[in-house]
This record gives C-alpha cells, sequence and structure tokens, in this order.
C-alpha cells in the first residue's frame, strides 16, 4: 500500500527542490533571451541597413531633372535652331550627355559613382546654362589629377552648382562666374575631400527659398556618413556665395 | 495707332525668339521694348507705355509677378513661364493670358487673338491674381523653414533650423546658437516663432526659444527660478514665469 503524501510533505519537498530548479533553469532563461536578444538586434540592423538604403534612393531621386531646366533648354533650343545652327548642335550634345549621365541614376550603383563622373555632369550643366544665359555666366572646373576617382556621391554636387546659378548668378543683373575645386584635407577624423563650389553672384539672402535641395543633400550626408561629413554655405564680406562639402575619404588610397 | 509690345525675358535667345515669333504671327504689333530683367522692364514700361507686355516669371531685378502689379492698368499682360505650377493654376481660374515655353505657334497665335479682341478695352485688373500666387508663394514657404540665413562676422552663413540649439533675444539682435557657432539674424523672436515647428521648439523666456530636444535638464537654482541646462552647450537658460506651465509638475 502506498503512503500518501501529505500537505507537509509536499512542502517539504518543493522547498528541497526549488533552489535547485531556479539554479538550472535560471542561467538557460538568461542565456536564452540573450540569444533572442542579439537576433532581434541583428534582425533590427539589417532592417535599419534596408530603410536606410530605401531612404538614400529616394533622395536621389527626388534630386532628378527639375522639369523647369528641362523646359528653359528645350525653348533656348527652339531659338537656336533658326539663329545658330552649330550652337544648337552643340546645346542638343550637352543635354544628351547630361540626361545620360543624370537619368540612369537610380538603376546604377550610387557607390560606384566618381567625383570624376559628378563633375561631368556638373559640367554638362554648366555648358548649357552658359549657352542659355549668352555671356552672363562664366565657368571653371579645377580639381586635382589624383582626386578624381574618389568615390562620391551621385547628384550632391550638382544641387550645390544648380544652386549657385539658380539662386546667385541668376537673379543677379548683368554677368556672373562659377568655380569648382577640390582638396584634399585632413581633419580630426582623417582624409576628407573638400569640394567648393564658388560664385561670385548675389550672395545668400531671404530669397533661398524652401532650400528643398540643399535638405536633400544634408539628409544624404547624414545617412551615408553620420556627422563625419558636413556642408557649409557662407557668403564672405566681398560677396558671393561658396559652398563646401567635406566627405570623408575613408581609406581610399589616392593613386 | 498700331499697338506695342514690351518683352521681358533674362535668357537672350529666348527673348530673341519671342520677339521673331510675335513680329511673323502680328506684324502691325511694335515692340519698342526688350529687356533682360524685372528693373529694366519696370522702367521701360513707365518710359515707353507699351499696349502689351511679356513678361517671364522668373527674372534678376524683379519677378514677372512684380512687374505685373506696375502694369496692371498701364498694359495687356501675359505671363511666359518654362514650369511654374502653382502660378499656372492661377492664371487659369482667373483667365489671365499666359504662355508656356517653349511657345508654340499655335498657342501664341490664340493669345495674339485673344488679345487682338481686348485692345480697344481697358486692360484687365489681375490684382486679385497677383495677390492670390504671392499667398500661394508664402504658405508654400512659412511652415517650418528649414533654414536660416545669419549673419558671422562680416559674412553670411547658412545655418540648417536642424543644428540650432537656441535662440535668444539681445539688444534688437536675435542670436542663433549652435553647437558650433554663435550667428545673429535680425528677426524679432516674435516673427520668427510662427516660422518655427512648434513640437521642435519652445518659447520659455521673452527673450529665449529652445529646441526642446537640446534640453538636458530643468532645475531650480537658488533663488527659487526654473532654468534650464543644454547637451551640447555650457549656457544656462531661464524659463520666466510665463512658460512655467510648459514645466509643471516641477
Amino acid at each position: 500500500m502506498h503512503r500518501l503524501i501529505g500537505p507537509g510533505g509536499l512542502a517539504f519537498g518543493l522547498l528541497l527542490w526549488l533552489p535547485l530548479v531556479v539554479a538550472i533553469a535560471w542561467p538557460v532563461a538568461v542565456l536564452w533571451e540573450r540569444r533572442v536578444e542579439g537576433r532581434h538586434q541583428r534582425e533590427i540592423a539589417v532592417l535599419q541597413r534596408r530603410r536606410q538604403e530605401t531612404n538614400l534612393k529616394l533622395l536621389v531621386l527626388q534630386a532628378q531633372i527639375e522639369p523647369h531646366f528641362l523646359f528653359n533648354t528645350l525653348a533656348s533650343l527652339r531659338a537656336l535652331l533658326r539663329e545658330d545652327v552649330t550652337r544648337a548642335e552643340a546645346m542638343v550634345d550637352a543635354l544628351v550627355r547630361h540626361l545620360r549621365a543624370v537619368l540612369p541614376v537610380v538603376r546604377t550603383d550610387c557607390a560606384a559613382s566618381t567625383l570624376s563622373d559628378q563633375l561631368v555632369i556638373c559640367a554638362s550643366y554648366l555648358e548649357i546654362m552658359a549657352n542659355r544665359m549668352e555671356g552672363r555666366l562664366a565657368y571653371g572646373i579645377d580639381v586635382p589629377q589624383p582626386l578624381l576617382q574618389t568615390p562620391f556621391r551621385p547628384l550632391i554636387l550638382l544641387t550645390l552648382v544648380e544652386n549657385a546659378v539658380k539662386h546667385g548668378i541668376e537673379p543677379k543683373v548683368g554677368s556672373g562666374r562659377i568655380r569648382i575645386e577640390a582638396e584634399r584635407i585632413m581633419d580630426t577624423a582623417g582624409f576628407a575631400v573638400a569640394v567648393r563650389v564658388i560664385d561670385n553672384g548675389v550672395g545668400l539672402s531671404r530669397s533661398v527659398g524652401q532650400g528643398l535641395g540643399l535638405r536633400n543633400v544634408r539628409e544624404q550626408l547624414a545617412l551615408c556618413y553620420g556627422n563625419r561629413a558636413a556642408l557649409s554655405l557662407v557668403s564672405p564680406p566681398e560677396g558671393g556665395t561658396i559652398a563646401c562639402l567635406q566627405i570623408p575619404l575613408d581609406g581610399f588610397e589616392l593613386i | 495707332m498700331s499697338p506695342t509690345a514690351l518683352v521681358a525675358e533674362d535668357e537672350a535667345p529666348q527673348r530673341r525668339e519671342l520677339c521673331r515669333m510675335l513680329a511673323s504671327r502680328w506684324p502691325e504689333l511694335q515692340i519698342v521694348a526688350e529687356c533682360s530683367d524685372g528693373s529694366a522692364a519696370i522702367a521701360a514700361l513707365h518710359a515707353h507705355r507699351p499696349t502689351v507686355a511679356f513678361l517671364d516669371i522668373r527674372m534678376a531685378g524683379a519677378t514677372g509677378l512684380e512687374v505685373a502689379r506696375q502694369a496692371c492698368n498701364m498694359a495687356h499682360v501675359v505671363f511666359t513661364t518654362a514650369y511654374e505650377q502653382h502660378a499656372i493654376e492661377a492664371f487659369e481660374v482667373e483667365a489671365v493670358d499666359y504662355l508656356l515655353k517653349p511657345v508654340t505657334v499655335e498657342r501664341l497665335d490664340r493669345t495674339l487673338q485673344r488679345l487682338r479682341t481686348r485692345l480697344s478695352e481697358a486692360p484687365k485688373d489681375i490684382g486679385t491674381v497677383l495677390e492670390a500666387i504671392r499667398q500661394g508663394f508664402r504658405c508654400a514657404r512659412s511652415a517650418d523653414i528649414p533654414w536660416i540665413t545669419a549673419s558671422l562676422g562680416n559674412s553670411i552663413k547658412l545655418i540648417a533650423t536642424e543644428d540650432v540649439l537656441f535662440f535668444r533675444a539681445d539688444e534688437g539682435c536675435t542670436w542663433v546658437i549652435t553647437r558650433l557657432e554663435k550667428a545673429s539674424i535680425r528677426t524679432p523672436l516674435k516673427e520668427l516663432l510662427p516660422a518655427l515647428n512648434p513640437d521642435v521648439f519652445w518659447q520659455i523666456h521673452r527673450s529665449v526659444i529652445v529646441r526642446v530636444s537640446a534640453i538636458c535638464a530643468v532645475r531650480r537654482n537658488e533663488l527659487g527660478r526654473l532654468e534650464i541646462a543644454l547637451h551640447d552647450s555650457e549656457e544656462v537658460l531661464p524659463v520666466s514665469q510665463a512658460f512655467r506651465w510648459r514645466f509643471r509638475g516641477m
């Protein structure tokens, strides 16, 4: 015959086993939790990276061709067709070059873009604008050869150049010029490339407007480089505006 | 007397093309002024008193809309624009004449036809539509200014509103303080406040507006007054009686 365990005996048994159960289960639970947490964190990191990439693609998309630019260029072209076929031809060529460089940006790998690619885009834009503004705009690009292959995000530089034309030279009565220059600099975090767009236009004023383009540039820089990249716009006392982009070189070896 | 016209367009090739098209589609129309910027257009308007004014919207000196305000009772106005969605919608509603660039012969003919029938009438008062466009531009601009143009020594610097820790009014000027810089603007706090996002910036004193996320601690000083310590700055900002409610429960 079995003897029934009384309530007192049950309590005694639990008292004996409980510490043992806790001693085994606790580390297991903690380890399990850490594992799950680790997996969650990895998943979160992947999702965050994916979101960052999507955001970047979106920002590049938003920086695409401005309709105002396209229609005005076509209007100038229409005029030149009748009065100067050679110039019209040069303008079509520059426009095609520009569109070829700007339009496929979303499909290609943004990380593969170099400073040299971006200067080509800026040059075709400036050529078109100089042609449209007929003598009111002169420009120059001065970038040392070794810096040309620096990785450089697409369309950021073009935004600064467009701003120099739109807010610097176009509102100026008379003519102006734009210069793009670059140099390698050393700051606290290491080597960086500083690219400057310098114009002698009307300077910063309340007419900066919404500054949507600049906001886009800032967001792209923040997403890509955190606080290691910088954008600054200054109008010195002698007039005009200097837009400066500073981007970390991150182990990029100069040839 | 043959009708006269003023053509204002800042890009020379486009200006010549429009004049050429006008000469071929309306030979009686005499072009009395070709202007490359808005200020020149205003001067020419007063000097020549043309019957019709063709005005580009984006020009140096003065915009086409500003020129039109002067032209209101003098000339029949036709705007030209490449792409100004907002303005075009307003023009459509008020039946104001406009030409989209590149200008086509068919579209120009329609505009010229309408102008010919209107020559005997007084120019239409387009003040209301201009005001509507101005308001529209302002609305699009107001909420949430992303950039502030501030003076830094002898230079002017563009400061992202996102970088501003606080604004402080002091003897007729407003200081803009970021983590790295201290610049000044002429806009008084009172005018600045409506342009800032109220969830992001709080006024805490007659002379102080602070970025909420920059606040590190709110404490009581030895005089029993509330004050604010900031991340990224040594400055301590006062909270005045009128704005204590923001920190109620402290």
